[in-house]
This record gives structure tokens, C-alpha cells and sequence, in this order.
């Protein structure tokens, strides 16, 4: 049976129950749906909260070697774009919807250390 | 004789960097960019990638020219005023993007936030911990 067979199944017992137990199954069904919204809503603030990016370096320290001399753009624990040109890496996170883009320039692993200006 | 100093926040950085890096959130009117910068207290100024300039709409060249030494020559970068946001400090000061395009590392200096702020970092364990520095603590 496929899903929306499965659904339509669903339904036709729903109209068998009495008005009551209809009223009790829509509220039990708008509570979960409200939870689940609250939970994600959740998960956005504290992407958004969260000073230090800790999603973003923890993204970082699984694949920095993988984009070593490339920029990268992350949002949360997702790379959106990535590329050697800064700008377009932004440009293509931007169009692709990322709201707070975070980059990155993961330097070059050449075996030379930053000596500092 | 000891000292002791006290700090509103401790913040833990990643430390698989060459370097104190941080999270820097720019905003300009409407508009945010958001990067990583280096932590350079030997940076007289903030100086950023003019990419994230442009990304907040702003006219790079519009802005004070100052040319900044380096132990290897000079630069110029243009300096505008924006709201500096890191570790959970807003701050408005002016910052600087640098002209060249190529100019690919963006750092925290004195001027504008540094000085605004107080900080204490212990290396060894990546830890920085920051107050503001009109803040009682």
C-alpha cells in the first residue's frame, strides 16, 4: 500500500469515530505538529545564537583537509559552496538561500607556517 | 604581588588553526556578512577581505585611504564604520578592507576593538575570556 493509499485509509476510519474522539485525535495531532515546530524553531536560535559557530568548526575539523587552499561557506554543520575564489564562494551561498553564510578560508597545507606581518 | 582580573565571558576557540580564530558578524543597515578572523594584537587596525565590504553594499574606495606597513612592505586599505559583532559584543567602530583583491587573511587589531574590549588568553587550552572594557565587572 503506498503512502497515500495509506493516508486515505487513515481518513476513512477517522469518520467512523464519534465527534469527540474526532476533536481528541485533531488535538492530539495539532500538539505534536506545534512540538515539532518549537523544536526546530529551537534548533534555528541556537544556530543563530551561537557566538563561536560550533557547528560550523565542527564541520571544520571533520573536512578542513578535503577543501585545503579553498574558501568555504557553512551554514550550521552544511557546506553550501566552496571554491578557490572568495568572492564567488559567498556569491554562491547567497544565491543559493544560506541566510548567514559563514566563511572560511582554509589555508593551504604546503608544510608553511603564518609568520605574521 | 598578584593580580587578579575578572571577565563577564569565556569563550573556547577551535584549535586546529594557525592562529586565534574567530567568528566576525559585519553589519551595515539592513545588511550582515559573516567570516573568520584572526585574533592580531599586532594589528594597529581591523583590517577584512574587501569582499565582505562589497557584500554589505559598500563603496570600498569611498573610504579614508590609509596605507598600513608590514614587515614586508605596504598596503592600502580604505576604512568605513560598520558594527563590528564578535563574541557577543557589538561594537560600532570603523574597519578596514583592504584595496587589493588578493589580500586574502582578515584580522582583529587594536583600533576599534582591541581597545574597546578587555581580553585574557590562555593559548594552551584555547580559551579567550572578554569583557567589555566600559563594563564593570
Amino acid at each position: 500500500m503506498s503512502a497515500s493509499q495509506q493516508l486515505q485509509e487513515i481518513i476513512s476510519q477517522t469518520e467512523k469515530l464519534t465527534n469527540e474522539e474526532q476533536l481528541k485525535l485533531a488535538s492530539y495531532l495539532m500538539e505534536k505538529l506545534s512540538l515539532k515546530n518549537e523544536a526546530s524553531s529551537i534548533r534555528e536560535e541556537e544556530k543563530v545564537s551561537d557566538p563561536m559557530r560550533k557547528l560550523e568548526y565542527q564541520w571544520l575539523a571533520e573536512h578542513r583537509s578535503e577543501y585545503s587552499g579553498q574558501y568555504v561557506a557553512l551554514d550550521g554543520n552544511k557546506l553550501i559552496s566552496h571554491g578557490s575564489n572568495g568572492r564567488e564562494v559567498l556569491a554562491k551561498a547567497r544565491e543559493l538561500g544560506a541566510k548567514r553564510p559563514y566563511i572560511v578560508h582554509i589555508e593551504e597545507d604546503n608544510g608553511s607556517s603564518f609568520g605574521g606581518w | 604581588m598578584t593580580y587578579n582580573l575578572k571577565f563577564d565571558k569565556l569563550y573556547s576557540y577551535s584549535m586546529d588553526k594557525e592562529g586565534i580564530a574567530i567568528p566576525v558578524k559585519l553589519k551595515l543597515g539592513a545588511k550582515e556578512t559573516y567570516f573568520e578572523a584572526f585574533v592580531d594584537t599586532g594589528a594597529s587596525y581591523c583590517i577584512f577581505e574587501r569582499m565582505f565590504g562589497e557584500d554589505l553594499g559598500i563603496d570600498i574606495e569611498s573610504g579614508y585611504k590609509r596605507k598600513i606597513r608590514t614587515v614586508t612592505g605596504v598596503f592600502f586599505a580604505y576604512g568605513h564604520e560598520v558594527t563590528l559583532s564578535v563574541l557577543d559584543y557589538e561594537l560600532d567602530s570603523v574597519v578596514y578592507f583592504a584595496e587589493n583583491e588578493d589580500f586574502g587573511r582578515n584580522v582583529l587589531g587594536r583600533t576599534g576593538w582591541l581597545n574597546r574590549l578587555s581580553i585574557a588568553i590562555i593559548d594552551y587550552d584555547g580559551q579567550i575570556y572578554v569583557s567589555r572594557y566600559d563594563d564593570e565587572v
